[in-house]
């Protein structure tokens, strides 16, 4: 049984300390937390709110537990101490042990507004379809420059994996756009097969494909900017002459690729939501 | 590492995930597989092979039974309670995760895998059940 109540809270691990943080808790801590490394929380938060007493015999293991998480890339954070527990933190030299966040932090990031080519909103897309295809597709991408759709605009799709964006604070699609043939050299990148044509399990392929680059997108921007994007499935078009238009008519902002497997695209279009999703 | 010999279970409703997987397997070393396409699948294959598995690789979210209800149901079975266990997903759900640790999964992987990534958790799980 637990000897510390957790939640996880959008990409944060938050632990719960108990009012007595006395020495009885020391060894709890120190075995429970090999269990929250493996989490792939990317934000371990102690929260400390009512308590009252932090024994020096605590100090170790959350001193280990920091370490261990700052050295694989993690961010870890003491939230809601007091200011008799915060000056003890500090007057023991530990402040940087336990990163406790003072008040007057960062405040949460506005959405990013339809059509315009918000670098916050776009980078993580970019690093995420990059990092997919060098990954799973063992292909280097080199990304053109952002720009905006519009009627002149024509880009030959034959195939696209679209998913639908929500949030607390903006609702759109993102779609994964691929001329036939550029996909189905793609698909053999991937698996060593070669096709002439798409078929049920190339079109699956194309969905992975974007769940794999949301999910890894979503995670970025929900922690840094506190996005709350929801999961979500994503669907497959298929056909000639393909385009995705969002209902309100804001311009949809594209994100050309090349490689040597050939040129495709990823295409975004957002709207502010009207009313807000309690979440 | 697992012996080269070991026979795999690979638990994904995507085709071409379980194509992945078994791709980046052979790559390690491994030949032998057999695919299911959810939970329910894997769960019937595993229960009714004479053959014992010794690894089952299994996304998470799939249709009629998920990886972590198949992971509880192979934990819950006293013959293939022991079953190494990796569970595959494609985003970083922490809670998730946590309830997989606390039913018994012995590692997980985040798509997308490298070979090399993939044989890393493979080796720590391999460590970790001491086979």
């Amino acid at each position: 049984m637990s000897q510390f109540k957790c939640t996880q809270e959008k990409e944060k691990h938050i632990i719960k300390i108990p009012a007595s943080f006395t020495a009885e808790f020391a060894a709890a801590f120190q075995g429970e937390s090999q269990a929250w490394l493996l989490l792939p929380a990317e934000v371990h938060v102690l929260d400390f709110d009512g308590v009252l007493v932090v024994d020096q015999a605590t100090y170790a293991p959350v001193l280990q537990f920091s370490r261990l998480l700052r050295s694989s890339g993690k961010q870890f954070r003491s939230i809601n101490m007091s200011k008799t527990i915060l000056n003890q933190i500090k007057a023991h030299g530990l402040k940087d042990a336990f990163q406790p966040l003072e008040p007057g932090s960062a405040p949460a990031a506005a959405a990013p507004a339809p059509g315009k080519m918000d670098v916050r909103f776009i980078n993580p897309f970019l690093n995420s379809v990059a990092s997919v295809f060098k990954t799973q597709a063992q292909t280097t991408l080199r990304p053109g420059k952002p720009f905006l759709r519009n009627e002149k605009t024509t880009i030959d799709i034959g195939i696209i994996g679209l998913i639908s964006l929500n949030s607390t604070q903006f609702k759109g699609n993102i779609g994964l756009c691929f001329p036939t043939q550029v996909f189905l050299n793609v698909y053999e990148r991937m698996l060593g097969e070669k096709h002439s044509e798409i078929t049920q399990e190339i079109e699956d392929a194309v969905a992975e494909l974007l769940n794999i680059i949301y999910g890894a997108a979503k995670t970025e921007l929900n922690k840094d900017f506190g996005f709350d994007l929801q999961p979500a499935l994503p669907t497959v078009l298929r056909g000639e002459k393909l385009e995705m238009r969002m209902q309100n008519r804001n311009p949809i902002i594209v994100l050309p690729f090349e490689a040597d497997v050939g040129a495709f695209h990823v295409e975004i279009a957002t709207e502010p939501m009207t009313h807000k999703r309690s979440a | 590492m697992f012996d080269p010999k070991t026979k795999i279970l690979i638990v994904d409703d995507m085709s071409t995930m379980r194509k992945l997987v078994m791709k980046a397997c052979r790559e390690i070393g491994f030949s032998d597989f057999t695919e299911a396409a959810d939970g329910v699948q894997g769960w019937q294959t595993l229960s009714s092979s004479e053959q014992s598995f010794g690894l089952v690789i299994s996304d998470w979210n799939m249709p009629n039974c998920t990886g972590l209800d198949f992971l509880k149901r192979v934990r819950a079975d006293g013959r293939l309670k022991n079953t190494p266990f990796i569970l595959v997903t494609a985003e970083s759900e922490g809670a998730q995760v946590k309830e997989a640790i606390m039913a018994g999964v012995n590692n997980y992987v985040v798509k997308p895998f490298t070979t090399d990534s993939l044989r890393t958790k493979l080796e720590e799980t391999h460590a970790r059940v001491g086979k």
